[in-house]
């Protein structure tokens, strides 16, 4: 069944449903979280904070055909939280021209070591939006939403983060 | 032509990035803790009130279909034979007929409700998404609907036929309103006693006793002149609504604690 259809049925008063979508959508939601805070139990802890968010909210949604970029939303608003909670300073804008050498964030991610090393390279919202657009396939007009920045600054950030991935990728070994 | 090999050029790059990326392993999730977060999710879905959006009209087509088709086929019978009767018969058979008939409408609907009780539905009526007295009126529309529909074609059918619209109320609507807020009078009064037999049997009595009627009406015409007049009608019209308003409301008051 679609987002949308069980959108609707839930509105219409079969709050049963949402135990289909949030299983529908526990994964992914979990992986973004584990790759934005790069903290398993933090992953965890912003998962169930996303979809108690959800359930507190579901009220007041209104179906657009968008559910899976407003919970995703909801998940980077979650871990960003966690960030502030905890201290530490996500990687905002005034980041995005500095290239991190060794981010200790991505030091606690267990991706393979390849991937780790290309996601150096990039700054926190550049990776950001290089995996929303490759890893849950979002088109840029919902990352735009998701990040709450312009379309045109996330056109920008994709572009720059691939051009940074292909010349990390051609140093590496051989991709051309 | 450049713009063209721009964006092949783009499609390729991130067609290798992808290729690139999906090297990568997928982050673990721990199956145990996954199972033991959607419990949790779900207890606390089970707190929430989200405030059903679908609309009466859509609520009320709902509860029709659930209702037994045999009811269905017996309103459908009831028009049938009314309209037979409009048409074949002469006059005061007319208006015997209908006298006589418009007391067993209601126990066609009347019966379907009281299905609920007889059967203990009610017990699983009343866990569900509405409450009881929200389904018990919405069965009361339902029926209350296709009777102010039948009551319109038997009017409209009686007009053709050469009987006036003032006879019609007085033989035909006035005494099917009577006779529904009788039956909810019993059902509010003696609740689960009051059984599709009992029903019948008050629906059978009530058609004895408006025959009556007719009979004394017979003998002594001059009452249905005096009853067909503009305010003694209206008079008689707006009694019989509002006993059939009060019977409904107080049975749906009831049907609250139908269940104690």
């Amino acid at each position: 069944m679609k987002d949308s259809e069980l959108i609707s049925r839930i509105k219409e008063g079969e709050t049963e449903l949402l135990d289909v979508l949030i299983a529908g959508h526990y994964d992914g939601i979990c992986r973004f979280c584990y790759y934005k805070t790069g903290d398993r139990e933090a992953a965890y802890d912003c998962t169930q904070e996303t979809f108690l968010h959800l359930l507190r909210h579901i009220d007041t949604y209104v179906e657009q055909k968008k559910f899976k970029a407003y919970l995703y939303r909801i998940a980077g608003n979650v871990c960003t939280d966690w960030f502030r909670k905890n201290g530490l300073q996500s990687a905002g804008e005034e980041l995005l021209e500095t290239i991190p050498r060794e981010d200790p964030e991505l030091r606690r991610l267990e991706l393979s070591d390849g991937i780790l090393r290309a996601f150096q390279v990039l700054s926190q919202p550049q990776r950001d939006v290089i995996i929303l657009h490759f890893f849950y396939d979002f088109k840029l007009r919902e990352i735009a939403q998701i990040a709450n920045i312009p379309m045109s600054t996330a056109k920008s950030r994709l572009k720059q983060g691939m051009d940074k991935l292909k010349a990390y990728m051609k140093r590496e070994d051989g991709y051309s | 032509m450049d713009k063209k090999r721009i964006i092949g050029s783009e499609r390729k790059q991130e067609a290798e990035i992808r290729a690139f990326l999906k090297k990568s392993e997928q982050p673990y999730i721990d199956e145990e803790r996954k199972r033991r977060m959607l419990e949790l999710l779900r207890i606390e879905r089970k707190k929430l009130h989200v405030r059903s959006r679908k609309s009466y009209a859509k609520r009320v087509l709902e509860q029709a279909g659930y209702l037994s088709p045999l009811a269905w086929i017996l309103q459908g019978a009831a028009v049938l034979f009314l309209g037979w009767l409009i048409h074949v018969e002469e006059r005061n058979s007319i208006l015997a007929g209908l006298l006589t008939c418009a007391p067993m409408l209601g126990v066609i609907g009347f019966a379907e409700i009281l299905r609920s009780y007889q059967q203990n539905v009610w017990e699983l009526e009343q866990a569900c998404r509405y409450n009881l007295r929200q389904l018990m009126g919405m069965r009361l529309l339902i029926f209350g609907a296709v009777d102010s529909l039948l009551a319109c074609c038997v009017i409209i059918s009686g007009f053709q036929a050469g009987i006036r619209a003032e006879e019609l109320l007085v033989f035909f609507l006035i005494p099917q309103m009577l006779s529904d807020s009788v039956y909810l009078y019993l059902m509010t009064r003696l609740r689960q006693r009051f059984q599709v037999t009992a029903l019948i049997a008050s629906g059978v009595m009530l058609t004895m006793f408006w025959a009556q009627i007719f009979a004394a009406v017979l003998q002594t015409p001059q009452i249905v002149e005096q009853l067909t007049r503009p305010l003694a009608l209206l008079a008689v019209l707006l009694v019989s609504m509002g006993l059939l308003a009060l019977s409904c409301t107080r049975f749906l008051q009831e049907t609250e604690t139908a269940a104690c």
